[in-house]
């Protein structure tokens, strides 16, 4: 499974959230990279292309939302997963993160292996179609989804099997 | 001004505030006074709401913090086992499975024993003789190692002679242990941790100061309530307020005071034993 060499990052203080998320990734041989703070997350972000950020709310040198919001600005295609277990599914700020397409889909910890699996691929097949579109709009038609645990509103997200 | 209660027709009290204003005449003499009573029911009702509303929030902070130092472990501990139901596992995966559980749930754990501690502090009840300075000791010889590793010089000034205070060594040993850690997330690129002892009159002091980044004025009031942080992924924002907790049920106090960019200086404060009742060392 090519993502013309992008990667998926994760950004999370625990390190074996980092274990976990990364053998979850790999599984579905997209190369992941980590970083275990913002700084960290910023110069990766820097210096790869990214496919997808699997981010966690609360880091130790800044917000996780805050975070996300200079991501999209640096590139404003990149979906992002919030993975937290500081915030509950229907929380207002999650909400609007979701409402503002701030963030793809958030899910609470502990999550389902098999539905971050589905959100990941999702969300990368997602990418793979606004970045083949000549208009990103025209690849965002249409299927706002929620499945379970995952709450996602971004207009562009395509399912796709495993 | 004055504030006193008024009782009314119906036998209930109103809080009433009263401000008395002489009246004088053009030669300065008294000639009556102005006195006006202004009915603080209302007020008092809104300084209630503030204070149950404020609770609230406080609540909500709580609520966040517990939530996200126990998920994450919980997460840790249930990721494990969802790699276990799949097949074809290498007995090394199989293994640092089991460990990831193991240890996911003892993270956990240690959490509720800290919120437990924070919520029912040991009391003094078993009280007894304890050597202030070798309780730092022992606070020191548990993040010596870490000290080192984070590049931290530990400076110690401890003064050896009558320092004992009647106290529960355990908790007290968990108060500076605490202390230790917190100076050291200030200072994650190095610097020097400095811990003093010293009596000053009837208590005795222990200074433990940081060459971190200091506290901002804005936060300095909240550095002791439960959950607060500026560090979330480095502790749970409990150990301050778990000090503070054991400290008082000490009989003791703990202050702290911090200038942005040069450092903090926590300082607690405990009441020694008078040197008749001291036991030699």
């Amino acid at each position: 499974m090519s993502r013309l060499n992008r990667v998926v990052l994760v950004v999370d203080d625990d390190p074996d959230i980092c274990w976990v998320l990364e053998r979850l990734v790999e599984g579905l041989k997209v190369p992941c990279i980590r970083a275990l703070d913002c700084q960290g997350a910023l110069q990766a972000a820097r210096l790869n292309r990214l496919a997808l950020v699997l981010l966690d709310a609360k880091l130790p040198d800044m917000d996780g939302l805050e975070l996300a919001g200079q991501i999209r600005r640096a590139d404003p295609g990149v979906p992002i997963i919030l993975i937290s277990g500081y915030f509950y599914k229907d929380d207002h700020i999650i909400q609007a993160a979701l409402d503002q397409k701030l963030i793809y889909g958030f899910f609470e910890k502990p999550f389902s292996h098999k539905e971050i699996v589905a959100a990941i691929e999702n969300a990368l097949s997602s990418q793979k179609v606004a970045s083949g579109a000549s208009d990103p709009s025209a690849a965002s038609p249409l299927c706002a989804e929620t499945m379970g645990a995952v709450h996602s509103k971004m207009d562009f997200s395509i399912t796709t099997g495993r | 001004m004055t504030e006193g209660n008024l009782k009314t027709k119906d036998g209930k009290y109103r809080s009433v505030s009263w401000v008395v204003s002489e009246m004088t005449n053009d030669a300065g003499r008294t000639v009556g006074f102005v006195i006006v009573g202004r009915d603080l029911t209302e007020q008092r009702k809104f300084e209630l709401q503030i204070q149950e509303s404020q609770k609230l929030a406080s609540l909500g902070v709580m609520a966040r913090g517990i939530a996200h130092e126990i998920r994450t472990p919980l997460t840790i501990a249930s990721s494990a086992a969802q790699f276990l139901t799949e097949e074809n596992l290498s007995p090394e995966f199989h293994r640092e499975c089991a460990e990831k559980i193991c240890g996911g749930i003892q993270k956990a754990s240690n959490i509720i024993e800290n919120l437990l501690r924070f919520a029912h502090p040991t009391t003094n009840t078993n009280a007894m003789l304890v050597d202030l300075p070798s309780v730092v000791q022992a606070a020191l010889s548990i993040i010596e190692n870490q000290a080192k590793a984070q590049n931290i010089e530990v400076r110690t000034r401890l003064q050896l002679e009558r320092c004992q205070i009647l106290g529960v060594s355990g908790p007290l040993e968990q108060v500076f242990t605490n202390l230790f850690l917190n100076a050291m997330n200030a200072m994650p690129k190095g610097g020097i941790l400095d811990i003093s002892t010293e009596r000053h009159g009837g208590d005795l002091l222990v200074r433990v100061t940081d060459s971190g980044d200091g506290i901002a004025p804005e936060d300095l009031g909240k550095i002791f309530d439960p959950f607060f942080t500026k560090a979330p992924g480095r502790g749970t924002g409990l150990g301050l307020s778990i000090c503070h907790s054991i400290v008082d049920q000490h009989k003791g106090s703990i202050s702290v005071d911090s200038q942005i960019g040069k450092g903090s200086t926590f300082t607690v404060k405990l009441p020694s034993l008078p040197p008749a009742k001291e036991v030699k060392r």
